[in-house]
């Protein structure tokens, strides 16, 4: 009679701190938990280079590898509710046009309420560089990338480092790194939401005196295993990241309008799923 | 005797959960949102007078959330944007208040001494720098950034939430100043037309 006692109690006990740390997970998705650094290292960037990785008759694929010292976080393109995203300004030779930034998925970083999106250790921004059609003699093709960074660890530094690539000519060695670096991140791409066999039938924006929700919703061989929705920068719109939450198939963005005449005629992001990105754009109905 | 003990321990353990529950739920709960009453707050001065939200009823109040370790901060301060901005608020009556809820076991924590000497060499023009090392008034707004701005109306309800500015590299010629437009819109007595936007900085350095 003691012993059952006894674990009847322990259960008892047990359940109530499990579903204090369910309640308290609740909202954490795929989250990671970033603990303070040990050392004061005031260099963040440990190595910015711009390697060429793929190199086509009408345009060449440039990434900036970023390697990130211990501790040390970028942010992504949405950088969340605290921090700045990267920002690269080329300097190309005359008729070369640089596309829009491919950044890996990143990994969601909370600090109680406060929820950002980076990555640490490397990351591996892609641009595809369009050539002049037709080609330019163009004695030394060089391209530079201005990279405006912000990163943090315990505190933040900000700063602005400059690289360049010489796409004719490539060294063996840059060759072989090239393709080392781009093997190791090739995977981390986002991928189209189909790859995932899912699908964003619609998206509803549902006002309220409590606010404004975008409900997506998911359906699909994996929609069951989406844990959470990074979104991508919402013009006219404050998001609050750490509300974002899987409801029954649905994903719940909560949303603020930064003025009354503010329309929400899209939203688009992540769909995460074991911890792999997969993009969804998608129109918003009332 | 031992049956006795067991149904007490029980019965306390049902108790703390339905006393722990709403505390974790309402940790989660949303900040104030636009027009709802700004959560009242008391707070020491660097100077160590006590500063009481509440007391500015009728008024316009800023509270602007700071951190000098911030590079944003930093940029904001010594470009003269911030202190030019305090200035020209407090000049029209408005009482503006920057609040710092660094925690002190953070390498960004300043003494109140060291933040006085700081921000006056910085020129900083506001009414009052608060110190809330606890972080609670600044969990109570929802204050994500440094800087991240409130405009409260007279009527202690919140007007304007977010960004000082919509220049988040300080690069541009022109920039949009949201607090200026705020206040400036209370003071004639109109609507705030933009009143939230998303904050930019370094994240509020709470304790865990």
């Amino acid at each position: 009679m003691v012993v059952r006692n006894r674990l009847l109690v322990a259960m008892n006990v047990g359940a109530l701190l499990a579903s204090f740390v369910l309640v308290s997970a609740a909202r954490l998705g795929s989250a990671v938990l970033l603990l303070p650094a040990q050392t004061s290292e005031k260099k963040p960037l440990r190595r910015v280079e711009l390697l060429v990785l793929e190199d086509r008759s009408m345009a060449i694929t440039v990434g900036l590898h970023v390697e990130l010292a211990p501790g040390w976080y970028l942010y992504w393109v949405n950088p969340g509710d605290a921090g700045l995203a990267p920002l690269v300004r080329w300097q190309l030779p005359p008729g070369f046009a640089a596309g829009r930034l491919r950044l890996p998925t990143p990994q969601k970083f909370v600090h109680g309420a406060i929820v950002t999106y980076g990555f640490t250790d490397e990351t591996l921004i892609l641009c595809d560089i369009r050539l002049p059609s037709p080609p330019s003699a163009t004695d030394k093709p060089i391209i530079t990338a201005v990279l405006d960074w912000m990163a943090c660890r315990e505190s933040c530094i900000t700063g602005e480092t400059t690289v360049q690539v010489n796409p004719t000519g490539l060294s063996a060695a840059h060759i072989q790194k090239s393709r080392s670096v781009f093997s190791r991140f090739s995977s981390r791409y986002p991928k189209p939401i189909s790859a995932a066999e899912l699908t964003a039938g619609e998206a509803r924006l549902v006002k309220s005196p409590a606010g404004w929700i975008v409900e997506i919703t998911l359906s699909g061989r994996n929609a069951a295993r989406v844990s959470d929705f990074y979104p991508y920068p919402l013009e006219d719109f404050v998001i609050d990241h750490h509300r974002i939450a899987m409801n029954e198939g649905k994903l719940i963005i909560p949303v603020e309008p930064s003025n009354p005449s503010a329309a929400l005629s899209m939203i688009s992001g992540l769909v995460i799923i074991d911890g792999a990105g997969f993009v969804v754009s998608i129109p918003v109905q009332e | 005797m031992t049956f006795n003990r067991t149904k007490g321990i029980l019965f306390l353990s049902w108790l703390a959960a339905l006393a722990f529950m709403p505390a974790v739920l309402a940790a989660q709960e949303q900040a104030p949102t636009i027009g709802s009453l700004t959560p009242d707050f008391q707070l020491n001065g660097i100077g160590g007078t006590l500063y009481k939200l509440s007391d500015y009823r009728g008024k316009i109040v800023v509270l602007e959330w700071t951190n000098p370790g911030c590079p944003v901060v930093q940029r904001h301060y010594r470009d003269g944007l911030m202190p030019a901005l305090q200035k020209e608020c407090t000049d029209k009556g408005v009482v503006w208040l920057t609040i710092n809820s660094t925690n002190p076991n953070h390498q960004n924590y300043q003494t109140p001494e060291a933040l006085k000497s700081i921000y006056a060499d910085w020129k900083a023009a506001f009414t009052a720098l608060l110190m809330d090392p606890d972080g609670k008034a600044g969990k109570a707004l929802g204050a994500k950034t440094t800087p991240h701005m409130f405009v409260i109306d007279k009527e202690g309800k919140l007007a304007y939430n977010g960004a000082v500015d919509d220049d988040t590299r300080g690069a541009n010629e022109t920039r949009t100043n949201y607090v200026k437009l705020a206040v400036d819109s209370l003071l004639k007595g109109e609507p705030v037309a933009t009143t939230a936007t998303k904050p930019y900085g370094c994240s509020v350095k709470y304790a865990e």
